[in-house]
């Protein structure tokens, strides 16, 4: 698989960090087979217009977040739209003091395609889809009236679906913005669609539309929009959702939380029964998330009969079939294969490049071993870390054995290893950490 | 055993019995109360025989009330419960601190426990290095929510400092201590200007005679690693890496086309002649565009090519610039960056134009497949 410089930067820079990449996650994947294909078999469903939801659990550091960000990066590359969020006790699945409208904000502002991997890519789907009408209306001789009136007739569908006829409203005015050099247009457009509007009459004013989006239509509008990405010639969309944990067992107020479980079973039975179509849900979440009987999915009747796991299947054999997909924590053996993963990065794909040998990564595990013990392995963001660091001084300093700078800096390799946790972001910003 | 010192008992602590406040020999209170109490009811039963009885009572009151108030304060407090907080058979609460004073078990048994109390009393004189600097370790490694007395003549405002719980200490269990412990420990050494190698010693002492732990997480097995194991992995993530290979590709052969363009046939260069008054209007010297042949850009919708031409001539653009310019192209410009990066991701692997306060353009990921101008004008550039 080729490297480039930029997936290579990115991903060394990131390591070194102690963060999760946000490109070229697959460079450095490692096993898990099963589990990816299964995933990449959902995403040709969406594709050919399906629903799939799945849920990845697995303990703290068994790299649900990493393999979030995987297939984020594999369904960019399949021209799908991919909308991120955390879930926080302020943004999530259902509230009544704009928390829905809070994680409906952060997915459209983190919505990416494969052009414009990191975020603010809604201006970008929509401009390429008016624009691809705008220039086939007018090479078949059409003028302004005829775009906005093929405006209609393209996005019909989505008229059947809640809101769809504002939907379609909003959309011409955006157009009627770029032919104006109204930017001031343009913008509202983009705003009442990113559902930054807060009152009805603004949106009024501003673009005609009665209804904004808000915590009890979000959902609807997340189904109207990935059935847009698809006229506008994506795949489909995928929505990454984490933290699944901060419902369970942060929200403090039972009715809240299972209001919240309510959204998730809608979600299900939307995309388990086909009333959906090209829109695709991750979710990712820890064991207790799921299981707690008391305030897990489990805690809530009907998710816990639809998540209910194979009785025939075993730890070593999953179902993958189940919306629960489960995460293994990494083994010392994952771990060494990680770090050459990582050394072929480093040494830019070229095996004849590599820094150091394989021994030398056997050291130093054994180095990370003696003073992290068994975390080193299941939490191993700073493992890998430190890695990075041994290997860029090494490129730096050639002159020097990597025996001897594994045991001259040792003491550095055991600070590394035991500075504290970065703290999340906004606590709950999981993609600052980095899971295997 | 000097380190276990640290630990138990240390010379400068004193027995409770000395301190100014105490509470557990509330038994040798009860008998001599047991004792005042007989002699009084004697004397009640004589005078209630000889005098009358409402100026006997009176005079027994009184006499009881002034006894126990000579006797000794600190128990009429304790007994009324009003003077230094409440008390119970553990404890009391400091009256500024609030923090719970617990006592002793025997006034000359080492303290062992972390939760006894520890009042300390110095008999050293203000000055005395080696004094100040046992007392100082003694601060350090004093158990959490401990009362202490500060040395005689020192300079604490507080006549009573209680180690605040956030406080240095080295659990026994967790010998050697962690390095941020250990400099913890070392940094009121150096504060006050005493020597930090009694320190060493004594830590390297007591890490000395504890059983050795191999790391932080106390549990460490033996590193050892299944080398049949790193083989299937790896065969594993090479199938992985060959899946996810496939699953790439597979979107640039059997995605549908988005732009009808794309089946047409690929539309003719513009002219020089054609494309010159368009570059001018972005002050782009003509020469360079009448230098800059279409090349290879299969796949780029047709619409967006020549605009892609125009991209090129400079690596740097404001956002005004590259409006007008996509303006005079006829495209929407974050519709035209979107579907050019795509092109340019497929094709190079990267992104063409990068946006940010401005937007950069990668003209070296064009070189031999469409022609910069930029390449042969000896324009630097940006």
């Amino acid at each position: 698989m080729p490297i480039s410089a930029r997936e290579r930067a990115a991903i060394l820079k990131s390591l070194a960090a102690g963060v999760v990449p946000s490109i070229g996650l697959h460079l450095i994947q490692v096993g898990r087979f099963d589990e990816v294909a299964a995933l990449i078999h959902d995403l040709d469903l969406v594709q050919q217009g399906g629903a799939s939801v799945r849920f990845v659990i697995g303990r703290y550091g068994s790299g649900k977040t990493f393999f979030l960000n995987l297939i984020r990066t594999v369904a960019q590359k399949r021209k799908f739209v991919v909308a991120q969020a955390d879930i926080t006790t302020e943004r999530r699945l259902q509230g009544s003091s704009g928390q829905a409208k809070a994680l409906y904000c952060e997915l459209m502002r983190n919505l990416s395609t494969q052009a414009k991997p990191d975020g603010g890519a809604l201006q970008n789907v929509i401009e390429r889809w008016v624009g691809d009408v705008d220039h086939d209306v007018r090479s078949n001789g059409g003028n302004e009236e005829v775009v906005k009136r093929k405006f209609a007739t393209e996005l019909r569908p989505l008229q059947d679906l809640v809101s769809g006829y504002d939907f379609v409203t909003v959309i011409t005015r955006y157009y009627e913005g770029y032919l104006n050099h109204d930017e001031r247009l343009q913008d509202n457009a983009v705003r009442w669609l990113r559902g930054e509007y807060t009152a009805r009459t603004d949106a009024r004013q501003d673009l005609g539309v009665r209804t904004i989006i808000d915590d009890t239509s979000y959902y609807d509008y997340l189904k109207l929009f990935a059935r847009f990405v698809r006229i506008a010639g994506y795949a489909g969309l995928l929505v990454n959702i984490d933290e699944l944990v901060v419902l369970s067992h942060r929200l403090p107020n039972t009715t809240a939380r299972n209001r919240n479980y309510e959204a998730i079973l809608r979600i299900i039975n939307d995309c388990l029964q086909g009333r959906t179509e090209g829109l695709c849900f991750l979710f990712a979440g820890t064991d207790e998330c799921l299981e707690d009987r008391r305030l897990g999915l489990y805690s809530y009747e009907a998710l816990a009969t639809r998540l209910a796991p194979n009785r025939f299947a075993t730890e070593e054999r999953q179902d993958l079939q189940s919306p629960v997909i489960r995460l293994q924590n990494l083994t010392p053996e994952d771990c060494f294969v990680l770090l050459s993963n990582i050394r072929h990065v480093h040494a830019s794909g070229n095996p004849a490049q590599y820094i150091v040998p394989d021994e030398a990564i056997v050291e130093y595990l054994k180095e990370c071993n003696e003073w992290m013990g068994s975390q080193c392995f299941q939490t191993v963001r700073r493992t890998a870390q430190g890695f990075v660091h041994f290997l860029n001084m090494l490129e730096q300093d050639s002159t020097r054995d990597w025996r001897s700078m594994l045991m001259r800096n040792a003491s550095a390799i055991r600070q590394t290893l035991e500075l504290p946790d970065a703290p999340d972001v906004n606590a709950d910003d999981e993609l600052s950490e980095f899971r295997l | 055993m000097q380190c276990d010192a640290l630990f138990t008992a240390h010379p400068l602590m004193v027995d409770l019995a000395s301190a100014p406040v105490f509470l557990d020999d509330s038994s040798h209170s009860f008998l001599k109360y047991i004792t005042i109490g007989a002699g009084y009811a004697a004397a009640l039963v004589i005078l209630l025989i000889f005098i009358s009885p409402a100026v006997s009572l009176f005079v027994v009151i009184c006499v009881l009330a002034m006894e126990v108030a000579v006797a000794k304060p600190a128990e009429f407090s304790a007994l009324t419960g009003r003077a230094s907080g409440k008390t119970d058979a553990s404890g009391y609460h400091h009256p500024t601190s609030g923090q719970m004073v617990r006592p002793p078990a025997t006034s000359d048994t080492p303290q062992s426990s972390c939760d006894n109390l520890v009042v300390r009393e110095t008999s050293s004189e203000p000055g005395d290095s080696q004094a100040r600097q046992q007392q100082l370790m003694q601060q350090q490694l004093v158990p959490r929510g401990t009362l202490s007395l500060p040395p005689k003549g020192s300079d604490f405002d507080d006549p009573v400092e209680v180690v605040s719980p956030a406080a240095p200490t080295l659990p026994p269990q967790r010998i050697p201590a962690a390095p941020k412990e250990v400099e913890a420990l070392k940094r009121p050494f150096r504060a006050r200007d005493l020597d930090e190698s009694e320190l060493d010693d004594q830590l390297t002492c007591h890490a000395a005679s504890e059983p050795a732990t191999s790391g932080s997480s106390g549990s460490k097995a033996v590193f050892h690693l299944d080398m049949h194991a790193v083989s299937r992995i790896m065969s594993e993530t090479r199938q992985v890496a060959n899946l996810l290979m496939a699953a790439m590709a597979d979107e640039l052969e059997d995605t549908p086309e988005i732009d009808d363009q794309d089946e047409t046939p690929l539309e003719e260069p513009e002219s020089p002649e054609q494309a010159e008054p368009q570059q001018q209007e972005v002050s782009v010297p003509s020469s360079q565009i009448e230098a800059a042949p279409a090349g290879n850009v299969d796949g780029l919708p047709a619409r967006f090519r020549s605009f892609l031409q125009a991209l090129i001539a400079k690596s740097e653009w404001d956002n005004g610039e590259m409006t007008a310019l996509a303006r005079q192209h006829g495209v929407m410009l974050s519709g035209a960056i979107e579907v050019i990066n795509e092109w340019s991701c497929e094709q190079y692997g990267e992104w063409l134009v990068e946006e940010g306060d401005t937007y950069c353009v990668r003209t070296d990921l064009l070189e031999g497949t469409v022609e910069c101008p930029l390449a042969h004008a000896n324009v630097p550039p940006f």
